[in-house]
């Protein structure tokens, strides 16, 4: 290392050496002098208090944008979205409508009526039946209005509470159906829909109960609405078929809800009448054909049902005995 | 990382809020602060107290620069004025010594005293250390106004009316003494060649 002598190699004004303060440079760089790392913190420190900055880390340099209040308002929609669908759902719940029945003959089975509850004893009935009678004798309580049903709904733990009794008895019954149960004498004005049959009629039998003659008892009218027509399998007061799914009853609820309550109309009255007689006929009938196959044993349990089933209407004679037999 | 701002730009960041920007600034000047109170015959210990009372002054009084002046030339003025501070509260003797071109020298020469032989070794390395130190060494040597006029070129880039700004001196007297200065460091770095 060498000294420029020369004082034409001076700094700009003259007085100064480039050389030597490179050298000088140098010579600082070599000495590798730093201050404490203490100081350097104090001072660093008391700068960011003077600016009221905190201290910074790498991880918050790259700023995440606040999202917390979107999240909270989607947590908040999401919450009373899931309230709302649990309270429908639970309104709507399509109910278990497979009751337990009794095993029945391939005989039977072809022989048997439409679903026709008979009023016998509730021991004694199916499920299904005991259900349709439990409805029937409430159905005698005045109705509260269409509107109160929300509130109802709110309370059919209570009203569950207040079925439990036969619920016992018929354990088969699920809650909803329960429920169903209970809201039906709220609703006079049309039969629940625990009425409608919950199997389609066959053409044959259909074509029978039209064909029979109306002398009948009359049930109440309905609407003359579709409805009409499932609850058109339904006879008189006191008898019933298993209840439908509960989307069919939502549904119905939801469209007499829209809709007035106003009286039913003599035709609608007069035309369920009439199925009701049909079906009536039809059984009759059914029962007077089983006596001319010579399957008496057959009829005379028809008949016997049948009687159970309408007390009040007297078979033809070719229903009681044997054809031939008189 | 540095970034391509003035200093005069980063104080007027920090005076805003920026604390980043005095980070930047500080990187800038520290290590040249420190070694101007090196050289001046601070100790270590002292030199680190004198470092920190410098930056908080440039801390505390930030809002009040004026862009018009130069950063550097307002931190030396600082420095020096704590450096003059720093010598007569310890002893006045040694603050008269400043004016008087005899200041004590209290830095670590254990590296200093490493004999003129050690150059012979051929070690290059080593040489050329030990070169560095003596130059160290011929600097603090110097006269006090003449080592100051030398560190604030040095140190700071001030130029001679900067100089003469910070020291107070008249224009010629700091060409002068930087002239002096240039004399004896090349005196006193003769031996080596």
């Amino acid at each position: 290392m060498t000294v420029n002598e020369d004082r034409n190699s001076s700094g700009v004004d003259g007085s100064a050496n480039p050389e030597l303060v490179k050298r000088y440079r140098q010579a600082s760089a070599e000495a590798d002098e730093r201050p404490a790392a203490s100081a350097r913190a104090s001072i660093l420190a008391a700068a960011a208090r003077e600016v009221g900055a905190k201290p910074v880390d790498a991880a918050t340099l790259v700023r995440t944008p606040r999202r917390w209040p979107l999240a909270a308002a989607a947590a908040v929609m999401l919450s009373t979205l899931a309230v709302m669908l649990a309270i429908r759902t639970n309104e709507e719940m399509p109910q278990f409508n497979a009751p337990p029945e009794p095993a029945r003959s391939a005989t039977d089975n072809a022989a048997l009526p439409p679903k026709i509850a008979s009023p016998a004893p509730m021991a004694d009935q199916p499920p299904s039946e005991r259900q349709v009678t439990q409805q029937q004798s409430a159905a005698t309580k005045p109705a509260p209005a269409r509107e109160e049903r929300s509130a109802a709904l709110a309370g059919s733990a209570a009203d569950s509470a207040t079925q439990a009794p036969r619920a016992a008895a018929t354990p088969a019954l699920p809650r909803n159906e329960a429920d169903s149960v209970a809201q039906a004498p709220r609703d006079t004005s049309r039969p629940s829909p625990a009425e409608a049959p919950s199997t389609p009629l066959s053409k044959e039998q259909e074509q029978a109960r039209q064909n029979a003659p109306a002398a009948l008892p009359a049930s109440p009218a309905p609407e003359p609405t579709n409805r009409s027509k499932l609850r058109s399998e339904q006879p008189v007061a006191g008898t019933a078929a298993p209840a439908p799914p509960i989307d069919q009853a939502g549904a119905d609820a939801r469209r007499d809800a829209a809709k007035p309550a106003a009286p039913a109309p003599s035709s609608a009255a007069q035309s369920e009448r009439k199925q009701t007689d049909e079906s009536a006929a039809a059984w009759l009938e059914r029962i007077i054909k089983l006596r001319r196959e010579g399957r008496h044993d057959e009829a005379a349990a028809e008949l016997k049902r049948f009687r159970e089933r309408y007390p009040q209407v007297q078979p033809p004679a070719e229903a009681l005995l044997p054809v031939g037999t008189r | 990382m540095e970034s391509s701002a003035t200093d005069e730009d980063l104080l007027a960041a920090y005076a805003a809020g920026d604390a980043r920007a005095f980070a930047e600034l500080y990187e800038r000047h520290e290590r040249a602060i420190y070694r101007f109170f090196l050289r001046q015959g601070a100790a270590t210990s002292a030199a680190d107290d004198l470092l920190q009372e410098t930056w908080l002054a440039v801390v505390r009084n930030a809002a009040k620069f004026e862009p018009r002046a130069k950063f550097t030339t307002w931190l030396y003025t600082v420095a020096r004025s704590k450096m003059i501070d720093h010598w007569r509260a310890r002893d006045d003797t040694v603050s008269l010594a400043y004016f008087a071109g005899d200041a004590a020298n209290d830095a670590d020469e254990s590296v200093l005293d490493t004999p003129a032989g050690d150059a012979h070794r051929p070690d290059h390395q080593v040489i050329a250390r030990a070169e560095a130190r003596a130059f160290l060494q011929a600097v603090e040597a110097l006269p006090p106004p003449q080592r100051e006029a030398f560190l604030l070129q040095a140190e700071g880039g001030l130029s001679l009316d900067e100089n003469a700004a910070v020291t107070g001196a008249a224009h010629e007297t700091v060409k002068s003494r930087l002239r002096y200065a240039m004399n004896k460091l090349r005196s006193a770095m003769e031996a080596w060649q």
